[in-house]
């Protein structure tokens, strides 16, 4: 396929890999904040082909990980109501609340439907006019504008029986309260390409003057990545920090005004909560007072439903890059992904996932293999 | 609403948030929404850098003492 197979180029790779290590004096700890470029890190052994000087810390990068456990329970609830359909994209059907995930709620009964744009769960909202139809939408802003567009639509076809459990959040609070966490031993930051394809270059350019840390906005093929951490080394060992688009294929510095407009229009920030991590001021979404009537926990009053997290998952810990989860007791052992005991082991682009499904073996890998 | 091609499975994308894409471009897809469109020049670009790279390295490694 055009622009991917190219951006794994082994040549390429290595040539990178050579720059890096050419430039590379002394030990840097990289954090690749999305999951996607965690995965991408995995799956091809970048972290272990990487100079040794170089470090990579795998972020909090995963929508579906840091949705908070209370907010999955109240998706539970609301999924076992009658005359509810509950729509969802696939990765979040099996993500442990504190009992249960959805998919056990649909072999108790429950109608909860698997779909791959909030766009389909309007067009069942239209087709079941006599039942509440409640889509899950959870992601960053790559996924927000999607939802965003679902909520106008809904509202704009004066759908009364259609609803959304918002799970949004992402952007530089969340770097931010990365960078200024006292354990943090992160020197820079690979952010996340798709997510500044949406809200641009421009958004981490105050982050980066205050707290002097290098961001690279990066892609998530072989080749980005590395280009990514090659850049960063560059600018660390020049004592530098900027931000630095090594995804200009797809990103630009205002990023996507059609889609930006659209969200300020439909969502607000909000302080949330990220499960592992606690809770972080204005790194979440909630509707604008335009579109609240189509928020779900209000509708449906669980709103104020509060739960314990399971005291074995190390998730927390992984999200904030300070364990791997093979240092996690339970990785491989208590927690597969048939029977995960935290959301990274159940997420597609959950660091748990990708160590489960790459590293048991403890495999030599090639570059682009 | 436009058809789009993944690599032989072809979907239906909404175009709402790029509509200035058009037939035989490359996007970005997320939820079904198409939220960016690959600019080609920038990736020959990237893709020249990166061989550049390499032949500069290793020129600098041949002259380096
Ligand atoms: S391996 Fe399982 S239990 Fe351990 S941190 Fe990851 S998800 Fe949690």
């Amino acid at each position: 396929m055009k622009y991917l197979s190219e951006f794994a180029d082994p040549v390429l790779a290595q040539r990178l890999l050579d720059e890096i290590s050419a430039t590379v004096t002394r030990h840097w700890a990289i954090m690749e904040v999305c999951g996607g470029q965690t995965h991408s890190i995995i799956r091809n052994g970048i972290d272990q082909l990487l100079a040794d000087e170089v470090e990579l810390i795998h972020g909090p990068g995963c929508p579906v990980c840091v949705t908070p456990v209370e907010l999955i329970d109240r998706g539970l609830r609301i999924a076992a109501m009658p005359d509810v359909i509950f729509c969802s994209f696939g990765d979040m059907v099996r993500v442990p609340g504190s009992a249960g995930d959805l998919f056990a709620v649909r072999a108790a009964g429950g109608d909860v439907r698997v779909v791959y744009s909030p766009l389909d769960a309007v067009a069942v909202a239209e087709e079941n006019p006599s039942k509440e139809v409640v889509f899950f939408a959870v992601g960053f802003e790559t996924t927000a504008p999607a939802n965003a567009m679902a909520v106008h639509q809904a509202h704009e076809r004066g759908l009364t029986n259609f609803s959304v459990l918002v799970s949004h959040g992402g952007g530089p609070p969340a770097i931010e309260a990365i960078v200024t966490s006292p354990e943090s031993r992160v020197d820079a930051f690979l952010a996340a390409g798709h997510v500044c394809t949406v809200m641009g270059t421009r958004q981490y350019e105050a982050i980066v003057t205050e707290h002097r840390v290098p961001i690279i906005v990066t892609g998530f093929e072989p080749l980005d990545v590395l280009d990514g951490i090659r850049r960063a080394v560059r600018q660390l060992e020049a004592g530098r920090a900027e931000v630095e688009n090594a995804y200009a294929r797809a990103v630009r510095r205002d990023g996507n005004e059609v889609a930006k407009g659209m969200l300020a229009d439909v969502f607000e920030p909000t302080d949330r909560q990220w499960r592992g991590i606690g809770p972080i001021p204005a790194s979440g979404w909630r509707l604008t007072s335009r579109y609240r009537s189509y928020d779900a926990e209000i509708r449906f009053g669980v709103g104020d439903l509060a739960v314990e997290e399971s005291g074995l998952c190390r998730s927390g810990d992984v999200l904030q890059g300070i364990i791997k989860p093979s240092e996690c007791e339970a990785f491989g052992t208590a927690c597969t992904p048939r029977h995960p005991l935290g959301a990274t082991m159940v997420s597609t682009e959950g660091a748990c996932a990708a160590y489960f499904q790459y590293r048991r073996l403890g495999d030599e890998v090639v570059p682009g293999g | 609403m436009a058809t789009v091609d993944f690599g032989g499975v072809t979907k239906t994308v909404c175009l709402a948030y790029t509509p200035d894409a058009g037939i035989g471009d490359y996007t970005i897809i997320h939820a079904g929404f198409a939220i960016a469109i690959l600019d080609e020049q920038a990736a020959l670009e990237s893709l020249e850098l990166f061989e550049q790279l390499g032949i500069v390295s290793a020129t600098t490694d041949e002259i380096a003492p």
